[in-house]
């Protein structure tokens, strides 16, 4: 009897960790969000031109499928960062700072969603980079 | 009929259906210590054992009639004490006025669900903050990440009788829970909804069997904290 409820039981529990383990949803839910971040770049066009290779780096980033969504998170946040130290934005230049901040927001729920130290760490740095 | 056996036949429909709230109760809140000692569910258990005894007491006066069981008292208590609702919100309990020839239905069921709600409604306050106060203990030094496939994992191993359905259920509900909320209400709330399955005592046991492997560091909370600050000076 008890051998019995402990195989059904076994059983089932694989199915909760199947459900649990499907992470596709995960997955798709960063990449749309990352999809949001590849359209946030456009509002950068007036950078100069010799930073514009930051922009079209992180591009690269987020259009690579050979990356998981995590790394093009980390890659990608690095490519702003970048981008910021070089283009070092006017806060005058209104235009640039809100598709900064939009893109920084869309970040921080990233990092929410992720519960990633990592991914949080790196999304502060880049806050702290644009109010230096 | 003797009185005492008058007595002793109302007695047990009200207890029938007392049982038969409790059951109802218990089938949602699962904690029958709980429900014992809730002023608003015992209010609620009180208003269905009530509605068993009304029934019972219009059985003979209405003429209901539902076979065999209205035939002795024995049937009549059982009718009474486990489907008094179902009887109260019936055509049955409608009453034909001989002199205007119509039917006139008694709104008793309606009453009586008011009342009934009410009470549940009290009630399911009084147990969520509880149960909030409670989880919120267990779960505030918790990181989500760590925590929300081990402590499920250690929490349905320890559980024997949880159905398929049960564990689909809460994997669907582990795995929604990965949303933009802050890391605290995720960890809550996936203290809430484990909480669900194995009760809190468990549940702090289990959380303390991981011990440090599930612990926030001072590092993560203040890092989330600065993302905190850094989302209110983008707005």
């Amino acid at each position: 009897m008890e051998t019995n409820k402990k195989t059904s039981f076994n059983d089932n529990f694989s199915d909760f960790l199947n459900e649990y383990n499907d992470q596709s949803g995960k997955k798709e839910w960063i990449g749309n969000k990352l999809g949001i971040i590849d359209k946030q770049l456009d509002d950068l066009g007036k950078a100069d031109d010799e930073v514009k290779d930051a922009i079209n780096v992180t591009r690269d980033v987020l259009s690579n499928d050979a990356l998981d969504p995590s790394q093009k998170v980390i890659i990608s946040i690095k490519g702003i960062n970048d981008f910021i130290t070089k283009q070092d934005p006017d806060p005058k230049d209104i235009m640039m700072t809100n598709a900064l901040r939009t893109i920084i927001s869309t970040y921080i729920d990233i990092a929410r969603y992720t519960s990633d130290e990592v991914i949080a760490r790196e999304v502060v740095n880049l806050g702290n980079n644009l109010y230096k | 009929m003797d009185t005492k056996l008058i007595i002793l036949c109302y007695s047990l429909t009200f207890l029938l259906g007392f049982l038969w709230g409790l059951s109802e109760l218990l089938s949602r809140y699962r904690e029958i210590k709980l429900i014992l000692y809730s002023r608003n569910a015992l209010l609620y258990l009180f208003i269905n054992g009530m509605a068993s005894v009304l029934v019972y007491y219009f059985i003979p006066k209405l003429n209901i009639s539902f076979g065999v069981f209205t035939q002795n008292e024995w049937g009549k208590i059982i009718l009474a004490g486990l489907s008094a609702m179902f009887i109260l919100r019936s055509s049955f309990f409608s009453y034909h006025d001989k002199d205007s020839n119509k039917a006139i239905n008694v709104g008793i069921s309606t009453i009586l669900q008011v009342f009934l709600d009410s009470a549940e409604r009290s009630f399911d306050r009084e147990h969520s903050t509880n149960k909030l106060k409670q989880v919120s203990l267990v779960m505030k030094d918790i990181d989500f990440t760590k925590a929300e496939k081990n402590l499920s994992v250690i929490c349905l191993n320890l559980m024997l009788n949880v159905s398929t359905e049960e564990q689909k259920k809460l994997g669907e509900s582990v795995k929604n829970l990965s949303q933009d909320m802050d890391p605290l209400a995720k960890s809550i709330a996936l203290g809430i909804i484990l909480e669900q399955v194995t009760g809190v005592e468990l549940l702090k046991q289990a959380v303390e069997c991981l011990g440090l492997s599930i612990k926030i560091t001072p590092e993560k909370i203040d890092v989330f904290q600065q993302l905190g600050q850094l989302e209110k000076n983008l707005k």
